[in-house]
């Protein structure tokens, strides 16, 4: 079972928006839910960066939400992985041009897995997050 | 009531400009709009006039814009809402000189007109008077000072604000 | 700080970052113990100068700025601003395309009905209920992928109609699709105005009254369930809900009384999901023959378009309320101002005016009952001021509280 090397650990998942549309926030959300179910790799969504082991960040990153961002990557424990959501953290997509916006995010938190899309399917959010954790098992 | 008989009872108010757009969206409806210029001085009496007329018109928005030589509120209300196929959006356009960008609030007829008030005030630079709130809504405290977002002249975004390029630039994307 | 934090004590903000979904936003409420005694509402995380840059793009390239603008929402900010370059332009879209626009807009609002309630459930502590509208949802992300390709931007919208086509092979199984969600949709209705959780929670919580919802001009459930039979939908008639008899729902049609809390707020929700079955239902049946659109293709659009000149409002009622689109246009192929007004924002800012005299376990509640885009709070720092000390707690304190609440009020039954 190739599944088992995923099935031993159980990575809990801080979601940080940092000024997306929402649709990669419920994708996210779509994932965890029954039809997709990342609860049977043991991916949990927790409510402070204190508890996470990945960080799955979403949006193009606003002026606003730098600070805090980075605040929040500080804040978890090594080891640690962060997953980018969509296009818009790898440029800004549509927003690319705007004053307001400071995207590609890796210029402020260090990212180890992009996931394309806008929004990507579930399917492709579940699988970023498993790439992820080979990241941290190999550390 | 009939548009044009609205639009009529506005401008008497007034004293501006107006006209009425009606237009065919589908086989029963259509979208009804007066448009209605207003002075500084006495936007606020057509505003109370709406309000006679129509119990609780519903302020749909305020557009702040810049036009060049002059500043305009777009002061914008539903009414009739509630009845089926009949709503009527009301625009009342206010001008404001931009050497005196002041203006009187709604705040005290619409409660809810300060988000909207707060948000002509950063994005445009209005002064509103009047107005319990004055803080900035939207755009972030390390923006700088006096520098307004949709002002199209040197109060506007400078140059340098603007991104350059697209981090991944695509061929010809010069991004004007 | 100012002198203000120091008078009132107690300052509790919640956000802006929050871990479930959706936007980050700021509250920041004054407590006295457990009671709440002032709030502030704090936006602009989310700001990305959308309108500034929409003046840089042409007239097709804003409907997929547009449609960016909510991910949960894509299409009712795309079609609105269609309307508005259409009444730019005074084009009437052909009928077969007004119902397309009617079966997508329905989908839109069954999935965002959907998530709010899941949401609802989550913040009260009633994971079941989340997981189970969840189940629900996807069928409905189903239909939408299966109409338009994708599942949440459908890029459907496009000046003088729609962009792609319902064939009969797609309405057939749309059709059965239907069924299934309708089964599914009314199992949670059960479930949801009668459970005694959801009644203790959600009934007298974030209490509005008719006077305020009018004065405030209040927008979309948050009006309805106040017993403001108002809609952008049944007022204007927007693409065929006229030609449809659309009518509005109020929360005494569904439970009898408009209670303008959060239980009235549910009702209206849940109802309104059943009748955008049904709405999408009638226009698969009813849907006439004909082109899709206006123009054959969009670079015609764009060029009539670059000729138009004055101004147009687009509106729309989104599942959170009114949208309203203004564009400006002086004979040019990019618009000269475009403003955007989404209903969560005055719908948002309101709760100001409700959050005093309620625990600090409602919080989250009356946050989340206007749909505002903004579901769980996510962090909060507690500071108390008399004793000049800070102290962090997470967003697990705050749902924790709720939870405890629940399962107190429980307990007593």
């Amino acid at each position: 079972m190739g599944l088992q090397r995923f099935i031993k650990r159980s990575p809990w998942v801080f979601h940080l928006n940092t000024g997306g549309c929402n649709a990669c926030d419920i994708e996210i959300l779509a994932a965890l839910t029954p039809r997709y179910d990342a609860e049977r790799f043991g991916v949990k969504l927790v409510g402070s960066p204190r508890h996470a082991d990945i960080l799955v960040v979403s949006g193009p990153m606003t002026r606003k939400d730098v600070e805090k961002a980075k605040r929040i990557y500080e804040q978890m424990p090594s080891p640690k992985a962060v997953v980018a959501v969509g296009v818009c953290t790898m440029g800004g997509s549509v927003f690319h041009d705007s004053p307001f916006v400071t995207a590609p995010i890796s210029d402020h938190i260090p990212v180890d897995v992009y996931i394309p899309g806008c929004p990507p399917r579930p399917e492709a959010i579940l699988h970023g997050i498993l790439e992820a954790l080979e990241k941290l098992e190999v550390e | 009531m009939d548009l044009n008989q609205l639009l009529e009872e506005l401008k008497r108010v007034s004293g501006g400009e107006g006209f009425v757009q009606d237009q065919e969206m589908s086989k029963t409806s259509r979208r009804r709009r007066v448009w209605v210029t207003a002075d500084r001085r006495n936007f606020r009496s057509v505003i109370l006039k709406l309000v006679e007329m129509y119990t609780y018109p519903q302020l749909s928005f305020i557009v702040a814009q810049d036009l060049g030589d002059r500043l305009q509120l777009i002061y914008s209300f539903e009414v009739n809402s509630g009845k089926p196929l009949e709503a009527v959006e009301v625009s009342v356009k206010v001008d404001i000189p931009k050497d005196d960008p002041r203006i009187a609030t709604i705040t005290d007829m619409f409660p809810g007109a300060e988000v909207y008030e707060r948000e002509a005030q950063e994005m445009i630079g209005v002064d509103v008077v009047g107005l319990p709130d004055k803080r900035r809504l939207l755009i972030p405290e390390d923006f700088p000072e006096g520098v307004f977002p949709l002002r199209l002249d040197e109060k506007g975004i400078p140059p340098e604000l603007w991104k350059k390029k697209s981090p991944h630039p695509l061929e010809g994307d010069g991004n004007e | 700080m100012s002198e203000e934090y120091r008078e009132l004590g107690v300052s509790i903000p919640i956000g802006p970052f929050h871990p479930a979904l959706k936007e980050p936003i700021g509250f920041r409420i004054w407590v006295e113990g457990e009671k709440i005694v002032k709030a502030d509402i704090r936006f602009g995380h989310n700001y990305r100068g959308i309108e500034l840059i929409g003046a840089r793009r042409n007239w097709i390239q804003i409907l997929y700025l547009a449609e960016r603008i909510c991910g949960i929402c894509s299409w009712s900010h795309q079609f609105p601003l269609a309307q508005a370059i259409e009444s730019l332009m005074d084009v009437r879209p052909p009928d077969r395309a007004n119902y397309i626009r009617v079966v997508v807009g329905e989908l839109e609002r069954i999935h965002s009905h959907m998530l709010w309630l899941g949401v609802l459930g989550h913040e009260i502590g009633f994971d079941t209920l989340l997981h189970l509208t969840w189940g629900v949802r996807e069928k409905v992300m189903d239909a939408l992928e299966l109409i338009s390709g994708n599942r949440v931007n459908y890029a459907m919208a496009t000046i003088g109609g729609v962009r792609r086509d319902i064939t009969e092979a797609k309405r057939d199984i749309l059709l059965r699709k239907l069924d299934d969600l309708l089964k599914g949709v009314e199992t949670l209705r059960d479930i949801v105005l009668t459970h005694k959780l959801v009644l203790l929670r959600t009934e007298g919580v974030g209490r509005y009254d008719r006077e305020l919802a009018l004065r405030l001009c209040l927008q979309g459930p948050m009006a309805r369930m106040c017993g403001i039979r108002k809609d952008v939908r049944q007022d204007e008639g927007v693409a065929a809900y006229g030609d449809l008899g659309f009518r509005a729902i109020v929360a005494r049609d569904v439970v009898g009384k408009d209670g303008c809390d959060a239980y009235s707020a549910t009702a209206v929700r849940v109802a309104e999901t059943i009748q955008s079955i049904n709405l999408v239902r009638d226009a698969l049946m009813e849907m006439p023959p004909g082109p899709i659109s206006a123009f054959p293709k969009p670079i015609v659009a764009l060029t009539r378009a670059s000729k138009a000149e004055g101004e147009a409002i687009g509106r729309y009622e989104a599942p959170r309320g009114e949208v309203i689109h203004y564009v400006r246009a002086a004979k040019s192929d990019k618009p000269k101002r475009w403003k955007v007004r989404a209903p969560s924002l005055i719908n948002v800012y309101s709760t100001k005016w409700v959050f005093p005299g309620h625990q600090i376990a409602d919080a989250v509640v009356i946050a989340a009952q206007p749909d505002p885009c903004i579901a769980c709070t996510e962090r909060a720092l507690i500071v108390d001021l008399d004793r000049g000390e800070r102290r962090v707690v997470d967003h697990a304190y705050l749902t924790e509280l709720s939870r405890r609440k629940s399962k107190e009020v429980m307990g007593d039954v």
